[in-house]
C-alpha cells in the first residue's frame, strides 16, 4: 500500500470471532480508507456479516482490535460508536412516523429540535422520500423503508455507515435501482460505507474496492476488476464471475509458460510459477466471456470484431462440437464440448436474428493464453497457498473445486 | 346469493340441530343467573316476583350503606395494585425468560410461573393465611393483595410471553446502533412496543381480582372486599340490595375482561 491514500476509517487489527467451536471471523486485518464504498462479499456464513457486526458493536471480537475514526472501540457499545446501521430487514420502530424514526438519533443526542427537524426533512430529501415524513413505517412499500432506514442511520453523520444486506429484500428492478441510487447518494455525501453482500455483481457495480471472504477468513481485497481479472486463489476467482476449469497434462514449459499440445493442431498455454515442472498436472480456469467461438479453419471470426488478438499473445485453440445454445437476452451462452477440454462454455453478445451457432455444429474455442490462469497446481495439492501475497491463505484449494 | 355457492356442512341437520341445543343450553346456564341477578337489582319491590316496576332503590340503598363503599374502595385499590404490581413482575419475568432461557431450560423456565394456575385456591388461601399469621404479619387488605398478585401473576405471563415472542428484539439493536442506552430503549422502543398486551394483562388482573373471594377470606380480616360483603349479606337472608352489589361487580369484571380482550387484540402490527 501506498501512502497517498486518506488515513483509514475503519481499522480492524487480527480480528477474530467464535461462536462456540466454530471460527466465524479467523484474524482478519483490513483497513477502510476515508470516503471509499467498500463491499464485503462472500457466500452465506462466511464471517461478513460478524464482521460488520463487530464494527457495529453488536459482537465482541474475542482477539484484535477495532478502531473507527481512529478510536479504538474495541469494548465500547454500539451506542458509543461513531457508525451506523442499515439493516436487512430495515428494522424501523412501528410506532413511530418515518420522521420520528429518522430523527430517533438525533434526539438522543440532544441535538436541538429545530436543527433536527431540519436536517431530516434534508436527509428524507436526499434519499427520495421527501413527504413522506408524517407516515408510519407500516405504510411505506419496501424501497420506501429501505430509503427511510437509509436516512436514519445517515442523518447522524456517522464516521463510517455500515449496510448489512440491505437491498436483499427487494425486487431484483427496484434493487438495481437502489443499487444505483446508494451509489448517488455514497458520491454526494461523501461517507464512508462498508457494504455487506453474497451477491458478486452488486459488489462489483457498486465498490471502490471489495473483500471476499470465505469460511472466516478475508482472502484477497481489491478493487473490482483487481479481484475479477487477477484473483488471488480459486476460490475468488470462482465465487466473482463464472468459470470454465479443466484439467491440463503440461508437456512444455517456456518462459514461465506452461504448453499443453491436445493433438491436431490444438494447443493450450498458461502462464505458471517457476516451480512447475513438465508432465505435472494444472487445474486452469478460463472466463466464458474470453471464450471465442469460430467456424474450423477461422479461428479469428472476421465477423466478430471484439476477437481480434492482442498483438503478440498467444491464442490456445481447441475444437469441439455445440452441445447447447443458452439465450439470455443481450448474451447467448454456447456449451461446447471438447474432447480435450470437457464442456466449456463460451460467452457471445446475442445476435439480432438468430443463434450463429446451433447445436451439433463443429467450432473452433479460442482465447489469449493470458486470459486463462491456473487455479491449483494439482500435483501439489497439500500446499496451503499458491504463493501470491495478496491471499493469506486459502484453505484446501481443493476445498474450492 | 344463490343457494348452491353455500359450502356443504357436515352431519346433516341432526348435528345441526343438536350443536344448536348444546350452544344454546350453555349459554343459558351461563348467563340465565346473571341476568335474573340483574334484573332483579332493578325491581322496585322485595321480593323476587317482578311485578313492581323498574326501580334504581337498592342502589341508592347500597350507595347509602357505609360498609359497601368501605368495601367498594378496598376492591377498587386491591384491583388497581394488583394491577400494577403483577404487570411489573410479570413483564421483567417474561423478559428474562424470553432472552434468558434457552435450550432444556427453556421449558422450565416457561412452565414454573404457570404453576400458581393448577393450585387449589382454596389450599393457597389457607396457605397464605397461616404464613401471614407466623410471620407476625397481620390480615388487611395489603395481604390480600399480595395473594391477588401471585394469582394474576400467572395471566399475565402468559399474555407477555405472547407477545414477547412475536417482538423483534432486533428493534433493539436498531435503538441501541442509534445511540440509546438501555434505559431509553426500554422507555422509548420496548415499552410503547409492549403497551397494548401490557395494558391487556392490567386488564386481566384486575379482573381476576375484583371477584376474587378464597384469598380475600381468609387474608383480609376486618377490611372486607365487596365479594367479602356480598358474602356476609347472604347468610342474612337473599335480599335485592344483594343483586345491587352482585350486578356492580358484574359489570366492572365483564367491562374489564372485555378492556383484556380488546387491548390484546389492538396490537400493532
Amino acid at each position: 500500500m501506498t501512502d497517498d491514500h486518506p488515513a483509514p476509517v475503519v481499522q480492524l487489527d487480527r480480528v477474530t470471532k467464535y461462536f462456540g467451536s466454530v471460527t466465524a471471523v479467523d484474524d482478519v486485518s483490513l483497513d477502510i480508507r476515508e470516503g471509499e464504498f467498500f463491499s464485503l462479499l462472500g457466500p452465506s456464513g462466511c464471517g461478513k456479516s460478524t464482521t460488520l457486526r463487530m464494527i457495529a458493536g453488536f459482537e465482541e471480537p474475542d482477539r484484535g482490535s477495532i478502531r473507527i475514526a481512529g478510536v479504538d472501540v474495541t469494548d465500547k457499545p454500539a451506542n458509543k460508536r461513531n457508525a451506523n446501521m442499515v439493516f436487512q430487514n430495515y428494522e424501523l420502530f412501528p410506532h413511530m412516523t418515518v420522521m420520528q424514526n429518522v430523527s430517533y438519533g438525533l434526539k438522543i443526542k440532544r441535538v436541538p429540535k429545530a436543527e433536527a427537524r431540519s436536517r431530516t426533512e434534508a436527509m428524507l430529501e436526499t434519499v427520495g422520500v421527501g413527504g413522506l415524513g408524517h407516515r408510519r413505517a407500516s405504510q411505506l412499500s419496501g424501497g420506501q423503508q429501505q430509503r427511510v432506514a437509509l436516512a436514519r442511520a445517515l442523518v447522524n453523520q456517522p464516521a463510517v455507515l455500515l449496510l448489512d444486506e440491505p437491498l436483499s429484500a427487494l425486487d431484483a428492478k427496484l434493487r438495481k435501482r437502489m443499487q444505483l441510487e446508494l451509489k448517488t447518494i455514497q458520491h454526494k455525501l461523501g461517507t464512508t460505507f462498508i457494504y455487506v453482500t453474497h451477491d458478486q455483481e452488486e459488489a462489483l457495480l457498486m465498490s471502490d474496492r471489495i473483500g471476499i471472504m470465505s469460511n472466516g477468513q478475508l482472502l484477497q481485497v481489491g478493487s473490482a476488476r483487481e479481484i475479477y481479472e487477477s484473483p488471488g486463489n480459486a476460490f475468488v476467482a470462482d465465487f466473482v464471475g463464472s468459470l470454465n476449469e479443466f484439467g491440463l497434462h503440461v508437456d512444455e514449459i517456456t518462459d514461465h509458460r506452461a504448453i499443453a499440445r491436445l493433438g491436431e493442431g490444438q494447443r493450450v498455454m498458461v502462464g505458471v510459477t517457476a516451480d512447475t515442472t513438465a508432465s505435472s498436472l494444472l487445474r486452469v480456469a478460463i472466463r466464458p466471456e474470453r471464450v471465442r467461438l469460430g467456424l474450423p479453419g477461422h479461428e479469428e471470426p472476421a465477423s466478430d470484431p471484439g476477437s481480434v488478438a492482442t498483438p503478440g499473445t498467444e491464442r490456445c485453440i481447441v475444437s469441439g462440437v455445440v452441445g447447447e445454445v443458452m439465450y439470455l437476452g443481450p448474451l447467448t451462452h454456447y456449451l461446447v464440448d471438447t474432447p480435450a477440454l470437457g464442456r466449456i462454455v463460451s460467452q457471445q453478445l446475442s445476435e439480432r436474428q438468430q443463434a450463429r451457432f446451433s447445436p451439433g455444429d463443429q467450432v473452433v474455442l479460442s482465447w489469449d493464453a493470458d486470459d486463462a490462469f491456473v487455479l491449483a497446481d494439482a500435483g501439489a495439492e497439500t500446499r496451503g497457498d499458491e504463493g501470491d501475497e495478496s491471499a493469506p491463505r486459502s484453505g484446501s484449494p481443493g476445498d474450492a473445486l | 346469493m344463490s343457494q348452491e355457492h353455500r359450502p356443504r356442512r357436515r352431519g346433516g341437520a341432526i348435528g345441526r340441530i343438536s350443536a344448536r341445543v348444546y350452544v344454546g343450553l350453555v349459554l343459558f346456564f351461563l348467563f340465565a343467573p346473571l341476568v335474573i341477578v340483574v334484573v332483579v337489582s332493578f325491581n322496585s319491590t322485595p321480593n323476587m316476583n317482578l311485578h313492581g316496576g323498574f326501580s334504581l332503590r337498592w342502589y341508592r340503598q347500597i350507595a347509602g350503606d357505609p360498609l359497601v363503599v368501605a368495601a367498594f374502595g378496598r376492591t377498587a385499590l386491591a384491583a388497581i395494585c394488583t394491577a400494577l404490581i403483577s404487570a411489573a413482575l410479570g413483564l421483567s419475568g417474561a423478559l428474562g425468560a424470553v432472552r434468558l432461557a434457552k435450550g432444556r431450560w427453556r421449558t422450565a423456565v416457561f412452565t414454573i410461573p404457570l404453576v400458581p394456575l393448577a393450585f387449589p385456591a382454596l389450599l393457597f388461601g389457607v396457605g397464605l393465611a397461616t404464613f401471614y399469621h407466623s410471620m407476625g404479619i397481620g390480615f388487611s387488605i395489603w395481604a390480600v393483595i399480595a395473594g391477588h398478585v401471585i394469582l394474576a401473576l400467572p395471566f399475565v405471563f402468559l399474555v407477555m410471553g405472547a407477545a414477547l415472542e412475536r417482538f423483534r428484539f432486533s428493534l433493539l439493536e436498531a435503538a441501541r446502533d442509534l445511540g440509546a442506552g438501555t434505559l431509553t430503549i426500554f422507555r422509548t422502543v420496548t415499552l410503547p412496543l409492549l403497551r397494548p398486551a401490557l395494558l391487556g394483562a392490567m386488564f386481566l388482573s384486575m379482573a381476576i381480582s375484583v371477584d376474587e373471594f378464597v384469598i380475600a377470606f381468609f387474608t383480609a380480616g376486618s377490611q372486607q372486599t365487596l365479594p367479602l360483603v356480598l358474602y356476609g349479606r347472604i347468610n342474612l337472608g337473599v335480599n335485592p340490595g344483594l343483586n345491587a352489589i352482585g350486578s356492580v361487580l358484574l359489570v366492572i369484571t365483564m367491562a374489564l375482561a372485555f378492556l383484556a380482550a380488546r387491548t390484546s387484540v389492538l396490537e400493532l402490527p
